[in-house]
């Protein structure tokens, strides 16, 4: 009935999601690609709706990257793309990296 | 809702939580460092107060004590200072707190809130986010203490208030000299898109204590009042305008904001201090209301056996409150209105509103 603020706080927030887990690696000889970009985007089957992409993290030394998937839908969207543009952008809907971290592969242009 | 009816439904909300007592709203002081030295600042904070800033690791384990059962879905965990984003495991902190199923948010001045800072904490799941801005440039920079805090300020808002994902609002710390620049001010956050500006007055505590110009007479704090109810009646933004819940309004108590007065300190807030004390608000006295230490005590048995005082509030009928006819929707305001040997309630917001408007 009545949200509240702590005077000096922020308010509250109802957040839905998960944290989701990715290794990237190249196609070619399955090393780990440092700075690959990862965005979201939950996928709607209504056409009138259009979402945003979001930012979930950049991959370390090791290829890997998490962040936080601002929806419990699984049908997600992600993109790939890398710093130095070696590497061919990727678009996929994976809807298992809340459970464990998925692997990804991109090929050199 | 029906303003005949608000005003019980208010009280039954009230008395209803107390008695749940769920916590829901956890504050973590997680660092008493600060790039800007405020003249309002109830912490007392500077660029180096001597206290070192408390471990993640420490804050994790106080956590952890809550079951996950008594975990809700909209606990959040605040992170205040200090100033939050000095510190360097910020996102290691929000990935740590989202994983044990609680959202998070941060209260910052916004002097280092920058785009890549802004896209670490997103990915680290913040969902929360409040910035401060006490006036026009000169005016803002002369409460915070150090130039060029307005433009950086300023920025940190336009970037927060364009991610549609974030619960952002902006704070103001009304007082004689800012009183005058709102309209400009509201105009120019409207203009940044931003959706929630909240508003308040500054309690005469910490640095605050002595400092004249911080404080509004009464017929400034009406002024005040009026603005917000103006504001609130006509919408001339999309944004929301509202008095923050620090106390009692008297007849402004439904005009300048959504719900009734309500200090929720220790009924479902509580707070872990930069020492370990656990407390509720970090503005309230921590020696007086101060409930245990997570460096001793266990803080959920602390949050069901504790908190008493904060949930029965028959003690403060005491000095001008005493007599009061408006205690039973007052209780003696916020719990951070009282200090020292808490006598006497050191503001009392219902007594300004009795000046007649000019």
């Amino acid at each position: 009935m009545f949200v509240f603020q702590a005077c000096y706080g922020t308010a509250q927030e109802d957040f839905d999601g998960n944290e989701v887990s990715f290794k990237v690696m190249s196609a070619e000889d399955g090393s780990p690609i440092e700075g690959v970009r990862i965005r979201s985007q939950f996928q709607s089957n209504s056409d009138e709706m259009n979402y945003d992409w979001e930012y979930i993290g950049i991959t370390d030394e090791t290829g890997v990257a998490s962040g936080m998937l601002r929806t419990s839908e699984l049908d997600v969207m992600y993109k790939f793309t890398d710093a130095d543009s070696l590497y061919e952008v990727k678009d996929t809907v994976i809807n298992d990296a809340h459970e464990h971290q998925v692997e990804v592969y991109l090929r050199r242009r | 809702m029906d303003n005949i009816l608000r005003k019980p439904l208010g009280r039954l909300f009230r008395w209803n939580e107390t008695k749940i007592h769920e916590l829901n709203y956890l504050f973590w002081e997680c660092t008493t460092r600060c790039n800007l030295h405020c003249r309002h600042c109830g912490s007392d904070c500077t660029d180096d107060r001597g206290e070192k800033d408390m471990p993640l690791e420490d804050f994790l384990k106080a956590v952890d004590t809550i079951p996950k059962e008594s975990i809700g879905k909209r606990f959040t965990v605040v992170l205040t200072g200090g100033e939050p984003l000095l510190r360097k495991d910020l996102e290691t902190a929000g990935r740590e707190i989202r994983r044990r199923g609680m959202g998070w948010g941060m209260v910052s001045n916004g002097w280092l809130y920058d785009e890549e800072k802004h896209r670490q904490l997103m990915s680290a799941g913040m969902g929360t986010l409040t910035i401060s801005l006490d006036g026009l440039e000169e005016n803002h920079d002369w409460m915070r203490g150090r130039d060029g805090s307005y433009a950086k300020t300023m920025k940190a808002i336009e970037l927060a208030a364009k991610e549609q994902r974030l619960n952002f609002d902006v704070v103001t710390c009304v007082n004689k000299r800012n009183l005058k620049q709102l309209q400009e001010l509201h105009d120019r956050l409207a203009s940044l898109g931003v959706r929630q500006w909240r508003i308040f007055t500054i309690i005469p505590i910490g640095r605050a204590c002595h400092d004249a110009e911080l404080h509004l007479s009464n017929e400034e704090f009406v002024e005040l009042m009026e603005f917000i109810k103006h504001k609130r009646d006509h919408r001339e933004s999309s944004m929301n305008v509202t008095y923050s819940c620090e106390g009692y309004l008297g007849r402004y108590e439904w005009e300048v904001r959504q719900n009734p007065h309500f200090c929720h300190a220790g009924i479902n807030i509580a707070s872990v201090l930069i020492d370990g004390t656990i407390s509720a608000c970090p503005n309230i006295d921590r020696e007086a209301w101060g409930q245990g230490n997570i460096y001793r005590d266990n803080l959920w048995s602390v949050w069901n056996e504790g908190f008493k005082a904060y949930r029965d509030k028959s003690w403060a009928r005491r000095g001008m409150c005493k007599e009061c006819k408006k205690f039973r929707d007052c209780q003696g305001g916020g719990m951070h209105n009282w200090h020292g040997d808490c006598h006497e309630v050191i503001n009392c917001l219902y007594n300004k509103t009795l000046t007649q408007k000019c």
